[in-house]
């Protein structure tokens, strides 16, 4: 994954699991503090692996900072400010002999050093200390997953998803692909959602992200998401848009758009069923939804008749029918496409009319 | 998805006027209700939504044939059903090809 240099995995986990006793949403108590301390002097490689935690943990925390941007100098400033920020606590909760001992200094220094060596290297990320687990689907197949926090995961034809479960943080990245979450509520462990272009982030809630092109579509079922427009680690900001069940956000290159209220949510989650249902939709994004379980691609050419609008209920895996009925349609013709497709066309006189 | 999808051998008139489902779909606007309607009976359903446009369906309760359910449902819409295959029903108007 990274070309720098490998810290042993279990002094990572024990790095990362400090790091959240200390800026998780407990307060760390005195004895948590006083292990901690010995845990950090007990190698330089504890250290550096605090200093590489903290720094990523920082660095996905914070919406604008981001390695590559950030010169060096800063990070360097901010290692130091930092590290000396997590020994100050050791001596306030320390005895009164120990906080008279100054031994600590040296690790500080230490850290310091360790720090600036470890800018050097290839930012590597929160996820260096977990490894995630991907799950996929192939074209025209889905799949329910339960994952370990009770959170369900229903994965659309041809998704990707890597989930990560931390003690502080769950972290789901839509690689591609559409996914409905089953939030398990867990108020001290937030779930984000990641897409590339957004940051989604819910306590107990069910909702459903499409990823198609350059184009996210978010719609809640249940409870209660707040959206941010960002990279991966961007945090819900003072004006971030709350959305509600029924309310759904289309967010392309521009930006998200305002939200749909009231959205029809039979034909949201329709798809874990393998249907597919439509209210009021142009025929050309139906044909759409079928193409994307189906090897038999339905291609309209007619503008006409792409933007006719049609209800209704399909299984996912028929496009047969839907290819009958468009045949049923007077005027129009149906040719194969010499692929086991078909390409839908209005005769020329009809397409012709005013 | 498997390739476990159901055939029909049964002629699709004959079918839907043997088989018997058992339905409860309420007096709601004739677009949902045929919705409804689908997912109860496992019918593939399709129309052009300009069709329904305002109707409302009385909607149709207890043990029908496809047929009979569809008639119920349509009742005083002046629209009308046909079969597109054993398993997907198309709406349309009343006395149209």
């Amino acid at each position: 994954m990274t070309r720098d240099r490998k810290l042993n995995r279990a002094v990572g986990e024990q790095a990362a699991e400090a790091w959240e006793t200390f800026h998780g949403t407990e307060e760390a108590s005195p004895v948590e503090h006083r292990d901690f301390g010995a845990w950090m002097v007990r190698s330089p490689e504890n250290i550096e692996a605090y200093v590489r935690v903290s720094r990523t943990m920082r660095t996905l925390k914070a919406a604008h900072i981001r390695w590559p941007d950030t010169p060096v100098e800063t990070l360097i400033r901010e290692a130091k400010e930092y590290t000396e920020q997590v020994v100050k606590p050791l001596r306030d909760a320390g005895s009164a002999d120990e906080q008279e001992q100054r031994p600590r200094i040296a690790p500080v220094r230490f850290a310091f050093a360790m720090a600036a060596m470890i800018l050097i290297a290839v930012a590597a990320g929160w996820f260096v200390w977990m490894t995630p687990q991907t799950f996929e689907t192939g074209f025209g197949e889905q799949r329910f997953v339960r994952l370990n926090d009770g959170s369900g995961l229903t994965l659309n034809t041809a998704s990707t998803v890597e989930v990560k479960l931390g003690k502080s943080h769950r972290v789901i990245r839509l690689i591609r692909g559409e996914a409905l979450f089953d939030v398990a509520h867990d108020a001290a462990r937030p779930f984000d959602v990641y897409t590339g272009q957004i940051v989604l982030r819910a306590v107990g809630t069910r909702f459903d992200v499409d990823v198609r092109d350059d184009r996210t579509t978010v719609t809640i079922v249940e409870g209660v998401v707040s959206l941010t427009h960002g990279l991966e680690g961007a945090l819900p900001q003072g004006n971030t848009p709350l959305l509600h069940a029924s309310d759904r956000v289309v967010i392309d290159a521009a930006g998200p758009a305002a939200p749909q209220h009231g959205v029809r949510l039979d034909e949201v989650v329709a798809w874990t069923q393998q249907q597919l249902v439509f209210n009021s939709r142009p025929l050309g994004e139906v044909a759409e939804e079928f193409n994307r379980y189906n090897r038999e691609i339905i291609v309209i050419e007619s503008s006409e008749l792409r933007s006719e609008e049609i209800s209704g209920v399909f299984k996912a895996n028929d496009p047969a029918s839907f290819v009958a009925f468009l045949a049923n349609i007077p005027d129009v013709r149906i040719r194969d496409d010499g692929r086991g497709g078909h390409v839908v066309t209005l005769d020329a006189a009809v397409e012709s009319r005013p | 998805m498997s390739g476990a999808e159901i055939e029909y051998s049964v002629h699709a008139e004959a079918m839907t006027e043997v088989m018997t489902i058992e339905l409860r779909v309420a007096a709601q606007p004739l677009d949902q209700a045929l919705q409804e309607f689908s997912r109860q009976s496992g019918m593939q359903v399709i129309f052009f939504s300009s069709l329904t446009g305002g109707m409302r369906s009385p909607g149709v309760t207890g043990t029908y044939t496809v047929c009979a359910a569809l008639e119920q449902l349509l009742a005083g819409s002046g629209l009308s059903f046909h079969l597109i295959n054993p398993r997907t029903v198309g709406i349309r108007k009343e006395g149209a090809p």
